[in-house]
């Protein structure tokens, strides 16, 4: 299964509690909520719980937008 | 004077708290080197003896361990199977490196400006100084973990973008000085979120320069970054575009020597990003659990730090923004302002005036 670009950009949305139809792929992470560790936090276990997608700290903190998370999360490894 | 049983009896119960939190301290750095969370939050619920063997821990050690940070909240118990575990907060906090919110480098941080304060007494009575290097080490290395976590959240996501015209810069390629970088964890993180910019780490303390040279390596960035022993006074390189102090200024003997420094290393549209730990400019504006957790830290390890150094200026660690901001006007930087803020950090960007070609005064 490829990890579908959209897929990632729900999730991201609905785990920073943003209405989906509002966040695209060039949407900064820290335009969707004032951006704290706790927000990364709930963005990582969004993805690992719902997509099986596992992303450190490190790539979490190289991710600027909804895109480059979709692109990291395409790279990473999965369970 | 009369004691006040009520005032008392508060006091009292805050100081069982306090001194339940305080022998916790080590039993984290231990539970953390012994690799008890991890295994936890790996293979957990575990009763006491299967975690004993899986970690090589002695089980009777063990137990008592799993006991006490039951009793803290750091590890649930489930009375009825007789097993422990983590939750995933508990595990995102103690056992996840990687976490945006792991807080083992506090502990660790903690236990050893706790065991190096001997020295510090001393330091007391004959008004001297205590280097970076003359701490025990879990000082350096717990400090760059402690601190490690906000970067994570919060330098390129956050701070840099703050920055006026900075990030535009940072992607096209720009030569940037991170000073008194430690082990140099922002280091990394800058190099790893602009592919063409080049870095340089520098800090006077050898020992966390070698550790970052080999983070770097394996991290296979050491051609984009490298990292040097240099002193915030006298770091090589001339018409930077950015020169960052990620918690350091405060740490410096000479900080507004090393202001003068940055202004003669900056290209003329150069930045100086600072950050420091938020602070009021009153003490009694900081009067809160961070502000009481960094003046602690800020007398056992940054005011010795900056008292060992020359000049020995002892900003201390809740300096507050109009000291910050006198030092760095001092060097003749002009328009000096706050970028961002997060409860712990304070964000400052400064900039050369203005076509005046910056002298060092030596
Ligand atoms: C609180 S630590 C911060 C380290 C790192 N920037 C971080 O955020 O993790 C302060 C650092 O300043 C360094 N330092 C102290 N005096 C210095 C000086 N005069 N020049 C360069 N570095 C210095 C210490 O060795 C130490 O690594």
């Amino acid at each position: 299964m490829t990890i579908d670009a959209d897929r990632v950009r729900r999730t991201v949305a609905h785990a920073l509690g943003a209405d989906e139809s509002t966040i695209r792929p060039e949407t900064r992470l820290s335009e969707i909520t004032e951006l704290d560790s706790l927000s990364l936090v709930e963005v990582a276990s969004a993805l690992d719980d719902d997509l099986g997608i596992h992303l450190s700290g490190d790539t979490l903190s190289d991710a600027l937008t909804v895109a480059d998370l979709a692109e990291l999360a395409r790279r990473a490894p999965r369970r | 004077m009369r004691i006040d049983r009520e005032k008392a009896r508060t006091l009292l119960d805050r100081i069982v708290n306090e001194l339940g939190a305080a022998l916790t301290v080590p039993l984290v750095v231990i539970g953390d080197r012994m690799g008890l969370y991890r295994d936890l939050a790996s293979s957990g619920p575990l009763c006491a003896d299967e975690l004993a063997h899986r970690t090589g821990a002695n089980a009777r050690y063990v137990r008592e361990w799993l006991a006490a940070q039951t009793a803290a909240g750091f590890v649930d118990f489930d009375a009825d199977a007789d097993a422990y575990s983590l939750s995933p907060e508990q595990a995102a906090i103690f056992a996840n490196e990687s976490s945006p919110i792991s807080m083992q480098g506090g502990f660790e941080l903690a236990a050893g400006a706790i065991g190096g304060y001997e020295r510090i007494l001393d330091a007391f009575q004959s008004g001297e100084g205590v280097g970076w290097a003359t701490q025990h080490s879990d000082v350096c290395s717990g400090t760059g973990r402690f601190f490690r976590p906000a970067y994570v959240s919060h330098l390129v996501h956050h701070w840099l973008p703050a920055l006026d015209g900075v990030e535009t810069r940072l992607r096209h390629g720009a030569r940037v000085a991170d000073v008194g970088c430690g082990l140099g964890h922002s280091t990394l993180l800058m190099a790893r979120a602009f592919p063409k910019s080049t870095f340089v780490g520098f800090d006077a303390h050898a020992e966390s320069i070698e550790c970052a040279r080999r983070d770097a390596r394996a991290a296979g960035l050491a051609h984009r970054v490298r990292f040097e022993v240099g002193l915030a006074t006298d770091f090589p390189g001339r018409d930077l575009d950015l020169v960052t102090f990620l918690n350091c200024l405060h740490d410096l003997g000479d900080p507004v020597g090393a202001a003068r420094h940055v202004r003669a290393s900056l290209a003329d549209d150069g930045c100086w990003m600072v950050v420091e730990p938020r602070a009021g400019d009153r003490l009694e504006d900081n009067c809160t659990p961070i502000g009481r957790m960094f003046y602690a830290a800020s007398t056992l390890v940054c005011t010795p730090a900056s008292l060992s150094e020359d000049v020995g200026a002892g900003l201390g660690a809740q300096a507050g923004e109009a000291a910050l901001r006198s030092v760095i006007e001092a060097a003749g930087f002009e328009n000096v302002r706050r970028a961002a803020e997060t409860p712990f950090s304070l964000v400052l960007e400064a900039r050369p005036p203005r076509s005046i070609r910056p002298q060092e005064d030596a």
